[in-house]
C-alpha cells in the first residue's frame, strides 16, 4: 500500500522520471510512521488492486512523457540490434543486397559456416577468432528466394533479409540518341523510335555517353570491362564517370583514383592518370578534362595540380558546349574548408570560367528549389537544372542569375537533365520513370515507386532534405555544425540500418526517429506523410555499402584485430557492440559529458576522416597519432608485422 | 549458520575472481570491472527479490535479508569501481543521465534498506515492513539501469523483469508466509 500511495504521490509531483519515487516512497512511509496511529493492513486483493491501480493510472497519464526523458522510447530495437549482434551465430550486414559483390562477416564458436542460398552454398572463409567471411558475388550466387545461414552443417540459423535489386535509372547521356543507365538492374534504357527500351549490360552500369554513330558507352562499376557498342575494353572496377570529346572518352575510376583515355576508333587505351582523389564526376571542357571529388570538395583539370577547392562537394558537373565555362552544383561553398553556421546550407551553381581557372559566377538556388542535381547547359548563357528535393525543372539564366521557367515535374526526386533534339528528359531514380518534359509524357519501369525514396529526398521547410547532407544516402564527407558546438563530419548511412541506435552520440533509438528531428529543428514538411519515418527505415534499409572491390581480409589482420583489443568494443561481425562510452572515457582531452556510439568498422576505408571530431585523417592516424593515452585499444602491444596486419584488416573491411 | 557473512564471502570471492581476469588496457579495465560489480550486485538483489518464489520451501526471511545487504555492498562497490574513471565525467550526470540516475536512485535505496536491516536499528524503524517494500522500486530501478546500461547482455532486461514481476505477483499472493 505505500509503494501505491508512492506513485500516487509521484504522480502529483509531476516529475516525468522514475529516481524520485525513492524520495515519494521514503516521505510516505515516514509520514504514515508519524502520522498514523494504527498500521493499516491490506487484504491481498486491495494491496494489488492499489499497487495495479496507481501505477496503471500514472503509466497512463505519465507514461509517455516517463518513456521519453528516460530514454526508453525505441529501446526495444535498441536491445533488439544489440541481441542480434552480440549473440552467436550472428551475421553482418543483416541485409543481402542482391545487386552487387560484397563480402558479410559471420561469427559463431564453430569450425563452419556457410551461407545457403537457392541451389547454391557458399562457405565462409574461417579467419580466425570464431570469425567468417562470405564473399557474395551475384553473378555466382543465384539467389531469388532466401538466404540461410548453416553453421556447422546445421541449418537451423534464422535467414537473411534479402534486398532485391530494382531499377534505379540515374544519370545518362544524350547525343545522337538518349541512354540512362539503372545501376542495381544493370539496365541500359535506350530512346528508340520514340520509345524506350531495356537492354541488359554489365555488371553495375554508372554512367554513359553515346558516340557520334550512335553506338552508347558504358562505365561499370563493378565489372573490368567498358562497354563501347557490342565491344568491351578491359578498364577495370571502379568506374564511375564518362566524359567524350571526339573520339576520346575519359572513364573516371576510384579503383585506384585515375582516369583512363580510350580511343574508341581503336579500342585501345591511350593514358592511364592518376588522381590525387576518388573521382565521381568528369567532363570535357574544350580540350581540358575536369573532374570533381567529393572526397576533395574539390575540381581539378588533369594534369595540373591548382584544383578549386569548394569546401563541399560536387551534386553534379557539367560544361557548357564552347568548352569556355563549367558548371558545378554545391550544397554550399566554403572555400575555408569551414562547417558554417548551425545547420547551414546555401544551395548555388558556381560558375568557373575554365581557361582562367576562377569562379567568375555564383548563382544561388535556394529561390528555385531544393537541391540541384541535374545540369544541362545548351549554352554558356542559360541552365536546365532539376531539383531533387522540390521536383522542379528550372531555366536559369546564368547571367542574371534568375530563373526564366520553373516546370514542376510529375515525377518526383528528378536527377539527370538530357536533351537532344529538342527533347528534353528528366529521371527519376524514386520512381524509376524518364519524363519528357516536351510530350509530358512519363515511362515508368516498376510498378510502384520505390519506397522512402521520396522521404528521404524531400526538402523540409528549411530547404534541408537528408540527401543534402547525406548526398545520394552516403555522405558529403564535409564537417558540420548540427548543435554540438563543434564541427562534426557527416555520417555514411549506408549500411547502417539494423545497428540502433544511431548518430555519433546514438541520440535516435530508430532511424525513423530522425522524422523528429527534421520536424522539431527544420520546420517539418510541407507534405503531410503518416508513416513518413516507417519510409526512412525502409529506404535505408535498401542502401548497402558498396565497394567496386570487396576483399576478404587476412586472418593475420583479425589476429591483431583481437590482440589489440579492438575486438572489446569493434565486436564481431559488425564490428560494433552497439555500445557508447563517454567521449572523456577514449578521448582524455574531452572533457564535455557526451557519449560516443561504437562505429561500424566495415567500410572505413572509405569514411574519412575518423574519430568523434574527424581529427584523424587516416586510419593509420587513428591508431598511432590519436591514442596517446592508450585508452582506444591496445596497439603498443603489436609488433610491427601485425601493425602492417592490423592495418590492412581495417583497410580491407 | 550465518547468512550473511555466507553472502558477502561467496559474492565476494566470486567478483574477486572474475576482476582477476579483467584485461590490462586501462578503457577495457574500467569497463570489466564496473559491468562484473554490477552484475554481482544485480544477482544479490534478484536473489533477494526471489525469495518469496522458495518461500515454500523453508524459511528464507534470514537469506533474504543476507541477500539485501549484499547486494547494497555490492552496488556501493560497483559505483566505487565506476565513480572515479572517465565512464562518470562528471558528477552531474548522476542527475542528468537516466542510466547513472536510475543506478544512483537505487544505491541510494539499498543503503535505505541495508541500514535498517540490522536487528536494533530494525526493532526500532516503524512500519519497518512497509518501508521493506522499497526493495521493489529498488529493484525497478536496477531493472531501468541495466535497460539502458549500454553494455549490458541484450536480453538481461527482460529477464529481470519478469523474474521482478512474477516475485511481486507470487509475494502478493503467498503473503501470509510473510
Amino acid at each position: 500500500m505505500t509503494l501505491a500511495l508512492a506513485i500516487v504521490v509521484w504522480w502529483l509531483v509531476g516529475l516525468p522520471i522514475l529516481a524520485p519515487l525513492v524520495a515519494t516512497f521514503l516521505a510516505v512511509w515516514f509520514l504514515a510512521a508519524v502520522f498514523a496511529r494504527e498500521r493499516f493492513v491490506p487484504s491481498t486483493t486491495t494491496a494489488l488492486l492499489a499497487l495495479v491501480g496507481a501505477a496503471a493510472f500514472a503509466g497512463y497519464t505519465r507514461g509517455a512523457d516517463v518513456v521519453a526523458t528516460e530514454q526508453l522510447a525505441g529501446l526495444d530495437v535498441v536491445l533488439a540490434d544489440r541481441w542480434r549482434l552480440t549473440k552467436t551465430p550472428a551475421i553482418a550486414p543483416p541485409v543481402l543486397h542482391l545487386d552487387r559483390p560484397s563480402v558479410l562477416f559471420g561469427h559463431a564458436d564453430a569450425a563452419s559456416m556457410a551461407l545457403v542460398f537457392d541451389d547454391t552454398t557458399l562457405p565462409g572463409a574461417p579467419l580466425g577468432h570464431g570469425l567468417f567471411a562470405f564473399d557474395f558475388d551475384p553473378g555466382a550466387h543465384r539467389v531469388t528466394r532466401s538466404v540461410r545461414l548453416e553453421v556447422d552443417g546445421d541449418r537451423e540459423v534464422a535467414a537473411l533479409d534479402i534486398v532485391s535489386p530494382r531499377h534505379e535509372p540515374r544519370w545518362g547521356c544524350a547525343g545522337a540518341t538518349v541512354a540512362v543507365v539503372s545501376e542495381p538492374t544493370d539496365t541500359l534504357f535506350v530512346r528508340d523510335g520514340g520509345a524506350w527500351r531495356a537492354e541488359p549490360t554489365l555488371d553495375g552500369p554508372a554512367a554513359c555517353v553515346v558516340l557520334d554513330d550512335g553506338r552508347i558507352v558504358v562505365a561499370h562499376r563493378y565489372d573490368p570491362r567498358l562497354r563501347v557498342g557490342t565491344g568491351e575494353i578491359e578498364i577495370g572496377v571502379g568506374q564511375v564517370g564518362l566524359a567524350r570529346r571526339g573520339d576520346r572518352i575519359a572513364v573516371a575510376s576510384i579503383e585506384p583514383p585515375s582516369v583512363t583515355i580510350v580511343d574508341v576508333t581503336t579500342s585501345s587505351i591511350v593514358e592511364r592518370i592518376p588522381l590525387a582523389a576518388p573521382p565521381d564526376w568528369v567532363t570535357y571542357a574544350g580540350e581540358r578534362l575536369l573532374v570533381a571529388s567529393r572526397t576533395a570538395h574539390t575540381l581539378a583539370r588533369v594534369g595540373h595540380d591548382d584544383a578549386l577547392y569548394f569546401g563541399r562537394p560536387a551534386i553534379h558537373l557539367t560544361s557548357s558546349p564552347s568548352g569556355r565555362l563549367a558548371f558545378v552544383a554545391l550544397t554550399d561553398y566554403r572555400p575555408d574548408g569551414d562547417a558554417g553556421p548551425n545547420h547551414h546550407v546555401n544551395e548555388q551553381i558556381v560558375v568557373v570560367d575554365v581557361d582562367a581557372w576562377r569562379i567568375v559566377e555564383r548563382i544561388e538556388t535556394g529561390a528555385f528549389g531544393a537541391l540541384p542535381t541535374g545540369i544541362h547547359a545548351p549554352d554558356d548563357d542559360m541552365l536546365l537544372v532539376s531539383f531533387a528535393a522540390s521536383n522542379a525543372l528550372v531555366t536559369i539564366d546564368v547571367k542574371h542569375r534568375a530563373a526564366r521557367a520553373k516546370v514542376d515535374l510529375p515525377i518526383v526526386v528528378p536527377h539527370a537533365v538530357l536533351h537532344a533534339n529538342d527533347d528534353t528528359f528528366v529521371v527519376s531514380p524514386a520512381e524509376a520513370a524518364i519524363h519528357h518534359v516536351e510530350a509530358d509524357r512519363t515511362e515508368r519501369f516498376e510498378a510502384e515507386p520505390a519506397r522512402g525514396y521520396r522521404a528521404f529526398y524531400e526538402a523540409t521547410r528549411a530547404g534541408v532534405a537528408c540527401a543534402t547532407c547525406h548526398l545520394h544516402a552516403t555522405t558529403d564527407f564535409a564537417f558540420h555544425d548540427i548543435g554540438h558546438g563543434e564541427p562534426r563530419s557527416t555520417l555514411d548511412v549506408r549500411g547502417t540500418w539494423g545497428t540502433a541506435p544511431y548518430l555519433r552520440g546514438a541520440s535516435y533509438p530508430t532511424i525513423g526517429a530522425l522524422h523528429d528531428f527534421a520536424e522539431g529543428v527544420l520546420g517539418g514538411y510541407e507534405r503531410e506523410v503518416a508513416d513518413r519515418p516507417a519510409r526512412l527505415e525502409a529506404f535505408l534499409k535498401t542502401r548497402g555499402r558498396e565497394r567496386a572491390r570487396p576483399v576478404v581480409p587476412e586472418a593475420a589482420g583479425v589476429d591483431a584485430f583481437v590482440r589489440a583489443d579492438c575486438v572489446a568494443c569493434h565486436a564481431f561481425p559488425a564490428f560494433t557492440n552497439l555500445a557508447q562510452l563517454p567521449e572523456a572515457s577514449l578521448f582524455p582531452d574531452r572533457r564535455d559529458l557526451n557519449v560516443l556510439d561504437t562505429p561500424s568498422l566495415l567500410g572505413l576505408r572509405d569514411s574519412a576522416p575518423y574519430l568523434l571530431d574527424g581529427r584523424a585523417k587516416t586510419i593509420d592516424a587513428v591508431l598511432f597519432d590519436h591514442d596517446p593515452a592508450e585508452r582506444h585499444g591496445s596497439i603498443a602491444r603489436l609488433d610491427e608485422a601485425g601493425r602492417r596486419a592490423l592495418l590492412a584488416f581495417l583497410e580491407a573491411l | 549458520m550465518r547468512p550473511l557473512p555466507i553472502t558477502l564471502a561467496l559474492f565476494g570471492a566470486a567478483l574477486g575472481f572474475v576482476v582477476i581476469l579483467a584485461p590490462d588496457a586501462p578503457l577495457l579495465n574500467e569497463l570489466f570491472r564496473a559491468r562484473m560489480s554490477g552484475w554481482v550486485a544485480m544477482a544479490a538483489l534478484l536473489g533477494s527479490l526471489s525469495m518469496p518464489l522458495l518461500s515454500r520451501f523453508g524459511r528464507v526471511a534470514p537469506w533474504r535479508r543476507a541477500l539485501g545487504v549484499t547486494a547494497a555492498v555490492f552496488t556501493t562497490v560497483h559505483a566505487a569501481f565506476v565513480l572515479p574513471t572517465d565512464l562518470v565525467p562528471d558528477l552531474r550526470l548522476l542527475i542528468y543521465e537516466p542510466l547513472l540516475r536510475a543506478g544512483a536512485a537505487t544505491l541510494v535505496a539499498l543503503v535505505v534498506l541495508a541500514v535498517t536491516s540490522f536487528g536494533a536499528v530494525a526493532r526500532r524503524v516503524p512500519r519497518w515492513k512497509d518501508l521493506h517494500a522499497l526493495a521493489y522500486v529498488a529493484g525497478a530501478l536496477a531493472a531501468l539501469h541495466l535497460a539502458l546500461s549500454p553494455h549490458a547482455w541484450a536480453p538481461a532486461p527482460l529477464a529481470v523483469c519478469g523474474l521482478l514481476v512474477t516475485s511481486v505477483l507470487f509475494r502478493a499472493a503467498d503473503k501470509k508466509r510473510w
